[in-house]
């Protein structure tokens, strides 16, 4: 039997969908540049079900990948080259069990992330990792990108608050990884980016709910004096919840936008610190803030512990990437990083590599831990600003790799930088990856020519290039 | 200078193992080791053996301890490389020479261990139970596999998501897949005042109780331990670390005192496990503490952490009881044979060995009762 017809008998009708309509909506994730139509999108149920797809994948050599929501920045999710079938965990969103004496959750992937801190608040406990994209994004979509997120700085990445998960490998085992089980192969599922299996529960640490919460936002003349200002609230020890910058275009985007946050439009760049913690912490380590901003002063300065002007204060830096569709039809938003000693002299040489190649480039960054997202406005229609785009692109990674740092800190690999990380590493790292995928998945179905390049190509990922489409956010 | 019981273990003479002098040398070796098929361990002092833990002497232990010293220091990013043969007290003193230190490590931080040893054996740590474990704390690292070849996984910055997380397989391997030479750390700044606050010794299920309701409510706490002494008593010890006035208040608990304040506190390392000839180490769900006090030996000593890690030492054997009642635990010294089981049952495990090579020894020694092994291959020490 065919394996459409294997498909279709397995599932009852409405859970395997082959029609072009659906097959579109499933062409690419958040990273636009890269897109490819499935050849059947599959809509499990639980881990059973999961496992059935898998086997009948590898009894047939079909590829497959997971999708979550779909808002990974890059292609991720995208199906790749080789006919290629879409697990849909949108579906698998129960809350399985939730143990507050021991804090945490076991969760399907399919949860949205804001849906568990929301599930649970009554109990004093949420889940750190809060991606911007939280309103919409899949836990297991989370811990497959090890995705990070403005609170990361004080928190950790995903990858440090997941217990335990259960994997379906490649050939249909359903496997459980747990903390201190063995060796830590669990450590190695945070970040696989889907290519290992398919997560199908995972076991998550949960943390206290802050008693309360003080953010400021600090306007700045320029985005130097704002550098400046992180520097010193990093030395001073104290742990902000969060340290964000924006520079001007943004925040001129984001004030023209739905978005508008009330940010002074006259500043070079603004600053969004937040303490959160217990009533006693967060009043210890404001007076020190507030001597560090006394210090480095800003031209206008607003604080607040409400929540309503909290979340209109948030509000600017959460819709930064949607308020971009002001400047250009597409947008590609890179997620470098450096050491943050050097924040500010490269941001100076991205803005200068922005101008050389006449892309529009704005910034909205983590700036507690130096990720930079430098985003990259330009028309896709135009093949000239497209490749420009890219090259950009190109050039600002490599830049942040000579730097002292990496082609991406939360963003992932995906197909959109198989070609840089080169930049990185040397080819017997990549071979000990291909090794370690290997490993999980010996005949290379489960999300190929992703995350690590497979030495087929060194232009991996460009045969899924076509014609961007508006700006996914 | 951190000191503390473990400081008097001797380690293993340098007869024992091969020291190499630098990297050229421990890829001349290991190249050795793999054409000749024979297993080899890395070990940086050699103080796991010199603690108790069974040594199989088919195995060419290869010391790395002369590959030492703080290779790279960043202050202002809170980061540094360092190489596996670095003492964790030198690591430490040249840290907290800059105000930095690391949020989490060994509750024994002897000067006999190395930094590389602390993470392959990623003993359990107090600290760190919200943010800061000790696995999150390397964030790159450079590595030999078992055909002498170098390779890289992570970086140099605090947050990176390129490439596979190989720093993790490391952390707590026992050196099992490849022999680390260089890793990245995340560091974070000495906190301003650190405060060790202790409970007075009360009956074992007052004092988990005590732990339990702590775990709840006290907020600010690095770490939350249930101390069990040797003569059937408990208590309940915490850091906390901040500013003064957070520290001062936090500290302020009903019939408990403060027993050390500032480095001391941080590296509060107590309890010797010296004397015990059953020494084991694992994790249970802090929610199933009364089932484990239940079982616990009278005379067992040792501590519970936040999360549940545990490490104690017990003069007969573990009952079987309580081996139903932990997720997992090893036994790092026992009479031979006793619950120690090499878990290379795993494919993927299995696999993962031979990606590197396959001259390491299986480095793990554990018994599992949560979903119990069966081996495909026999103990190594048994
Ligand atoms: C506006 C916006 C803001 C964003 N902000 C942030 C941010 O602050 N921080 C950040 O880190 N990211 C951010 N992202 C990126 C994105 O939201 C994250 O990467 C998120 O974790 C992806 O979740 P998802 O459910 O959409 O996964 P998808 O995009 O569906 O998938 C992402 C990857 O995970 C794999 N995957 C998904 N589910 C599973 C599973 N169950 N098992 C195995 N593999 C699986 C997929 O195959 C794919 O490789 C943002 C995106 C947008 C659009």
């Amino acid at each position: 039997m065919d394996f459409l017809a294997s498909l279709l008998r397995r599932f009852p009708q409405g859970r395997v969908l082959v029609d072009t309509a659906s097959k579109l909506a499933y062409e690419c994730d958040g990273f636009p540049l890269h897109r490819r139509l499935p050849l059947a999108i599959v809509v499990p149920r639980s881990t059973e079900d999961v496992r059935d797809i898998v086997k009948l994948c590898n009894e047939h050599g079909v590829a497959f990948v997971a999708r979550g929501a779909g808002t990974g920045l890059s292609g991720g999710a995208t199906p790749g080259d080789r006919p290629t079938v879409v697990l849909a965990l949108a579906g698998m969103r129960e809350l399985v069990r939730f143990d507050p004496d021991d804090r945490v959750a076991v969760v399907q992937p399919g949860l949205v992330n804001l849906d568990l801190s929301v599930a649970i608040q009554d109990s004093g406990l949420c889940f750190a990792p809060d991606p911007s994209s939280q309103k919409a994004c899949t836990l297991g979509g989370n811990v497959a990108e090890n995705s990070g997120g403005p609170h990361c700085f004080k928190y950790g990445m995903t990858t440090d608050h997941v217990v335990g998960v259960t994997l379906v490998t490649a050939d249909g085992t359903v496997r459980h990884l747990r903390e201190g089980d063995g060796a830590d192969l669990l450590g190695l599922v945070p970040g696989h980016e889907g290519t290992f299996g398919i997560l199908t529960e995972l076991e998550l640490r949960l943390v206290p709910a802050p008693q309360k919460i003080r953010t400021w936002l600090a306007a700045y003349s320029d985005m130097s004096a704002a550098c400046r200002a992180v520097s010193r609230i990093v030395g001073s020890g104290v742990v902000p919840a969060a340290l964000e910058i924006l520079d001007e275009l943004t925040i001129r985007a984001v004030e023209a936008s739905v978005y508008a946050a009330g940010y002074p439009q006259d500043a070079g760049a603004v600053l969004l610190i937040e303490l959160d913690g217990s009533h006693l912490a967060v009043d210890t380590d404001t007076a020190v803030i507030e001597s560090i901003l006394a210090e480095e002063p800003p031209l206008t300065l607003e604080a607040t512990e409400d929540a309503e002007q909290r979340t209109r204060l948030w509000k600017g830096r959460k819709g930064a990437f949607g308020a971009m569709g002001r400047l250009a039809p597409d947008l590609y938003v890179l997620d470098g990083v450096v050491p943050r000693s050097k924040l500010e002299r490269v941001l100076q040489e991205i803005c200068e590599i922005g101008r050389t190649h006449e892309v529009t480039l704005s910034n909205v960054f983590h700036a507690g831990d130096g990720n930079l997202h430098p985003n990259l406005s330009f028309d896709g229609r135009d093949p000239i600003q497209r490749a420009r785009a890219l090259e950009a692109g190109r050039e600002i990674l490599a830049l942040c790799v000579r730097e002292g740092g990496s082609i991406s800190g939360e963003h992932g690999v995906g197909s959109e930088k198989l070609e840089h990380m080169e930049f990185m590493f040397a080819s017997h790292d990549i071979e000990i990856f291909r090794a370690v995928k290997a490993c999980f998945d010996p005949k290379g179905l489960c999300n190929p020519h992703k995350a690590i390049p497979t030495g087929a190509s060194c232009k991996e990922g460009a045969s899924a290039k076509a014609p961007g489409v508006l700006g996914a956010h | 200078m951190h000191t503390d019981a473990s400081e008097r273990i001797v380690p293993l003479e340098p007869r024992d193992q091969v020291v190499v002098e630098d990297e050229l040398e421990l890829a001349e070796f290991l190249r050795d080791c793999d054409a000749r098929k024979e297993a080899c361990l890395p070990v940086g002092f050699a103080s796991r053996e010199g603690f108790g833990a069974p040594v199989d002497e088919s195995v060419r232990r290869v010391s790395l301890r002369k590959l030492a010293g703080v290779s790279r220091f960043a202050p202002d990013d809170l980061t540094c490389g360092v190489r596996v043969g670095t003492r964790w007290s030198d690591l430490l003193a040249t840290i907290e020479a800059e105000g930095l230190t690391l949020e989490s490590g060994p509750i024994h931080a002897a000067a006999h261990r190395s930094v590389g040893g602390v993470f392959a054996e990623a003993p359990p740590n107090p600290r760190g139970h919200d943010r800061g474990a000790l696995r999150s704390q390397i964030i790159g690292l450079r590595a030999m596999d078992g055909r002498g070849a170098e390779f890289r996984s992570g970086g140099r910055v605090v947050k990176n998501v390129a490439g596979y997380d190989l720093c993790k397989l490391f952390v707590g391997s026992g050196g099992a897949y490849f022999a680390a030479l260089e890793l990245e750390l995340r560091l974070v700044a000495l906190p301003r005042t650190i405060a060790c606050v202790r409970s007075k010794p009360m009956p074992r299920n007052d004092a988990s109780a005590l732990w339990i309701e702590l775990r709840r409510t006290l907020p600010d706490t690095r770490s939350i331990d249930l101390v069990l002494a040797s003569d059937g008593s408990a208590c309940v010890e915490f850091v906390v670390a901040g500013a003064p006035a957070l520290v001062t208040a936090r500290a302020k608990l009903d019939a408990f005192e403060v027993i050390a304040e500032g480095q001391a506190a941080w590296h509060r390392a107590p309890d010797s496990l010296d004397a015990a000839p059953l020494i084991m180490r694992g994790r249970m769900r802090p929610s199933r503490i009364d089932d484990f006090m239940k079982w616990m030996p009278l005379e067992a000593r040792g501590r519970v952490h936040f999360q549940g890690a545990f490490a104690l030492g017990i003069d007969g054997t573990v009952p079987p009881a309580l081996e139903a009642t932990v997720g997992f635990a090893r036994v790092l010294r026992g009479p031979r044979g006793m619950l120690l089981t090499t878990l290379v049952d795993d494919a993927i495990e299995t696999r993962l060995f031979r990606v590197f090579g396959t001259c390491f020894a299986p480095g793990r020694i554990s018994f599992d009762t949560s979903t119990p092994p069966t081996p495909t291959r026999a103990s190594n020490h048994g």
